[in-house]
C-alpha cells in the first residue's frame, strides 16, 4: 500500500479554490469584470456592460427592483414616443388575463439581457410572433389583416410595440395621397446664434486684436484667426471661456475616469464639460445616445475601437466627444454634419452617401446652389433638427431617432417626402444599404389597407345620409297624408 | 384598500381643530363620491371647455389626435388621461371607461362582473352596479355606473365611425359605463 505524500485531493481543491477566488477579486475589484459577463450583452448596452450597478442597483439578489433602473435611463424617451404600451394599461386588474400571457409591466420580459441566442431585433428576446399573446383575434376586428405572420406584426411601416406616432391609421390617411418629393424640401434651419444673439444684444463681438490666449499651452496664431470668424468670437467668448475651465477642479473628475487622456492643453473628455456650460442641450442629447452615453455615467468616454458597427481602422484610436465631430476653434456644422461622420463609419449606408442624391442635393447645398436646409447631409437624418418655442437645435442623441426606423418618418423624411413613400423606401433594407441609391418599390401595404378602409367609410357615410333621407321622407309622407 | 370582512373602512381624518377623528365610509359610498368627482369633472370640461371653445366660440375643436392637430382632447380621453395616473399611484383603485358597443374592442366588457355590470346599467338606466369579483387572486368591489350621451360631438363621433358598432346613438342614451373598482384586502 502506496503511502500519501500529504498533497492529496483536499490541498489541491484548496489551492484551486484560493487561486479561483484571487482572478474573480482581482477581475472585480482591479480588472475589468469581464469575468463576470454571462453572455454577450444588446447593441445598445455593450457600452456600459463593465458597469454592471448601473443595471443591477441590488447586487443580484432575487427580484431585485431592476425596473426602475431600466426606467431611469428609458422612461423620457418612451414619454417621447407616446408608449402605446405603457405600464398603466397591464396593471388594471381587468387585464389581469393578459398580464398572466405576458407579464408587459417590466422592461425585462421583453429585453433579457446577455442572451445572445434569443435576442432578436432591437433587443427583443421574445419569439417575433410575441402580439399573439394579446392579439390573436385581430382579423375577426380587422379582417384586412386576415392571414398575417404575427411576425410581420412589427415590420417597418407596419406597427411598433412602443412608438406608433407616424404608424396610426388617421396620420397614415391624412399624408396618404402626398407626391414621393415634396414641393416645399427643407430641413428646419439651425438659429441658436440668432436666438442668441436677440436675447444678449449688449455683448459685442470679439476682435482678433482681442484675445486672450497667448499664454495658454500650444497656443498657435492659427487658432486665433479661425476664432475670429466663429460664433464664439461673435457671442464674446474668449479663449479663457473655455481654457480656464481646466482648473484642477474639473480635472480631477475626469482624472478618475479618463486615464489616457492627451498631453494637450485641452483634454479630449473636457472638451463636453466645458461645452456643456453653453450648449447643455447639446452635450445632455450626446451623454444620452450611444455616442455619449459612458460619460453619462463616469465614465471613460467610448473609443472607436469599441463599436460594434463597422469602423475605420484608422480611427479606432479616436475618442468620442465633442471635439470628434466638430473643430472647436472653428466650430464648423457642416463638417460635423458629414466629414466627422464618415471618418469612422465604415459600413455600407456610410460608404454609399458620397454616390447618394441626398449627397448631391448636400454639395449643391455647400456651393450655394441650393438654400440652407436643402441638402441631406448624415446630420439631417441622424440628428435632426428640433424646434422648441423660436429655437431650432440639433438633436445630438441619435438614438432617439434611430430605431425601429419608423421613428426617422415624421423627425426627418416627411420634411420632404411623402409619407407613403418614405415609409416603403424605409422597409427596404437593401435600399437603406444602398443610402436611398437606386429602384425600390414605391408602395406600402399599409396604405393599401388605409385606402380600403377610407372607401369603406364613405359608402357607410354615403348610406347613413341615405336612410336619413329616406327617414325624414316617410315622415313627411305620414304627416302630408290626412288619412292618418 | 377596504377590510372586506368589516365592510367598512376606519379614516383618520384630521378636523379643523387638528385632532384626529374617527370616520367609517363603506366601499360603496366611496366608489360614488370617487365616480362624482370624475363625473363632475368632465361634464365641466365638456361644457365649460370642450363646448365652449369648439361649438360656442368656435376658437379650437376637439380631435382624437389633439396633439397632432393642435386641438383639445376629447373629454373622453381627459378621463382615461385620469385613469391612468390614478393606476400609477398604486391606491388600489382603479377605473376604466367601457362600452358595449365600443369602437376600440380592447374597451368592451371583459369580466363576468363587468358584463353583468354593463347589461345592467342599459337596462336600468337610472340604477347603478355593484358587486365583488376577484381577479388575478385579489378580490375588489367593484362599481358600474352609466356613461349617458351629453352632446352632439359624442353621437356623431360614435355613429360616424367606421368600428363603431352601433350607429344609433342619440344624446341622451347611455353610451357605455365607468367601471370603478376597489381593492380589499
Amino acid at each position: 500500500m502506496k503511502k500519501k505524500n500529504g498533497f492529496g485531493f483536499l490541498q489541491y481543491g484548496i489551492l484551486v479554490t484560493v487561486v479561483m477566488s484571487g482572478l474573480l477579486a482581482y477581475s472585480m475589484f482591479n480588472g475589468d469584470r469581464k469575468l463576470f459577463l454571462p453572455g454577450k450583452t444588446t447593441h445598445g448596452h455593450h457600452q456600459i456592460e463593465l458597469k454592471c450597478d448601473t443595471c443591477h442597483v441590488e447586487s443580484f439578489k432575487a427580484g431585485e427592483p431592476m425596473q426602475e433602473a431600466c426606467l431611469s435611463c428609458h422612461s423620457e424617451s418612451l414619454a417621447q414616443a407616446k408608449d402605446t404600451h405603457p405600464k398603466t394599461k397591464f396593471t388594471d386588474p381587468r387585464n389581469s388575463d393578459l398580464l398572466a400571457n405576458l407579464n408587459a409591466i417590466e422592461c425585462a420580459t421583453c429585453h433579457i439581457e446577455h442572451s445572445p441566442e434569443i435576442t432578436g431585433e432591437h433587443g427583443v428576446t421574445l419569439p417575433e410572433d410575441f402580439c399573439f399573446y394579446c392579439h390573436r383575434d385581430i382579423a375577426n376586428e380587422r379582417s384586412s389583416h386576415d392571414g398575417f405572420d404575427f411576425e410581420s406584426c412589427g415590420n417597418s411601416g407596419c406597427h411598433s410595440y412602443h412608438d406608433n406616432r407616424a404608424l396610426y391609421e388617421k396620420f397614415l390617411q391624412k399624408n396618404i395621397e402626398k407626391p414621393k418629393v415634396l414641393n416645399s424640401k427643407k430641413t428646419l434651419t439651425v438659429n441658436g446664434l440668432a436666438v442668441w444673439k436677440s436675447k444678449n444684444k449688449d455683448i459685442k463681438p470679439l476682435s482678433a486684436e482681442q484675445h486672450d490666449g497667448i499664454n495658454i499651452n500650444n497656443y498657435l496664431p492659427l487658432f486665433v484667426d479661425q476664432w475670429q470668424d466663429s460664433a464664439h468670437a461673435q457671442t464674446g467668448v474668449n479663449c479663457s471661456g473655455c481654457h480656464e475651465n481646466q482648473s484642477h477642479e474639473n480635472q480631477s473628475h475626469e482624472n478618475q475616469s479618463h486615464e489616457n487622456q492627451s498631453q494637450s492643453a485641452f483634454n479630449t473628455a473636457l472638451t463636453v464639460k466645458v461645452c456643456s456650460e453653453c450648449h447643455s442641450r447639446q452635450t445632455d442629447g450626446f451623454k444620452q445616445g450611444l455616442h455619449g452615453m459612458k460619460l453619462s455615467l463616469g465614465m471613460k468616454p467610448l473609443k472607436v475601437l469599441e463599436a460594434r458597427l463597422d469602423m475605420k481602422s484608422g480611427a479606432r484610436q479616436q475618442e468620442l466627444n465633442c471635439g470628434s465631430c466638430h473643430a472647436p476653434h472653428r466650430p464648423d456644422l457642416k463638417l460635423a454634419a458629414v466629414t466627422s461622420c464618415q471618418g469612422c463609419h465604415d459600413d455600407q449606408h456610410s460608404n454609399n452617401y458620397a454616390s447618394s442624391k441626398h449627397a448631391a442635393l448636400f454639395e449643391e447645398e455647400l456651393s450655394g446652389e441650393l438654400a440652407e436646409g436643402e441638402g441631406v447631409s448624415c446630420a439631417s437624418c441622424h440628428m435632426p433638427r428640433k424646434k422648441k418655442g423660436k429655437l431650432v437645435y440639433v438633436e445630438h442623441n441619435q438614438t432617439l431617432n434611430l430605431k425601429p426606423n419608423s421613428k426617422m418618418l415624421r423627425t426627418v423624411c416627411m420634411n420632404c417626402h411623402g409619407l407613403e413613400y418614405a415609409t416603403a423606401a424605409l422597409a427596404d433594407k437593401s435600399l437603406i444599404s444602398r443610402n436611398f441609391s437606386g429602384d425600390f418599390i414605391e408602395e406600402h401595404p399599409s396604405f393599401n389597407m388605409v385606402r380600403v378602409r377610407m372607401e369603406e367609410r364613405r359608402r357607410a357615410k354615403e348610406e347613413r345620409r341615405r336612410a336619413k333621407e329616406e327617414k325624414r321622407h316617410s315622415k313627411g309622407s305620414i304627416t302630408d297624408n290626412p288619412t292618418n | 384598500m377596504i377590510n372586506k370582512k368589516a365592510s367598512l373602512i376606519t379614516l383618520s381624518v384630521l378636523a379643523c381643530t387638528a385632532l384626529p377623528v374617527a370616520a367609517e365610509i363603506s366601499p360603496q359610498k366611496m366608489a360614488d363620491a370617487i365616480f362624482a368627482v370624475i363625473e363632475s369633472d368632465r361634464t365641466v370640461y365638456a361644457k365649460r371647455v370642450v363646448n365652449r371653445l369648439q361649438n360656442e366660440e368656435e376658437v379650437i375643436t376637439a380631435e382624437e389626435h389633439w396633439e397632432d392637430e393642435k386641438a383639445l382632447p376629447l373629454p373622453a380621453q381627459m378621463l382615461r388621461y385620469g385613469a391612468e395616473r390614478v393606476a400609477e399611484k398604486d391606491l388600489g383603485v382603479t377605473y376604466a371607461l367601457l362600452s358595449t358597443w365600443p369602437i376600440n374592442k380592447q374597451n368592451e366588457a371583459v369580466t363576468d362582473i363587468e358584463k353583468k355590470g354593463m347589461e345592467f346599467i342599459v337596462e336600468n338606466p337610472t340604477k347603478r352596479f355593484y358587486s365583488e369579483e376577484t381577479l388575478n387572486g385579489e378580490k375588489y368591489f367593484t362599481a358600474v355606473y352609466q356613461d349617458i350621451a351629453v352632446s352632439e360631438a359624442c353621437v356623431t363621433c360614435h355613429n360616424d365611425h367606421l368600428d363603431s358598432p352601433r350607429t344609433d346613438f342619440e344624446i341622451g342614451d347611455v353610451m357605455g359605463g365607468v367601471v370603478l373598482r376597489i381593492k380589499l384586502d
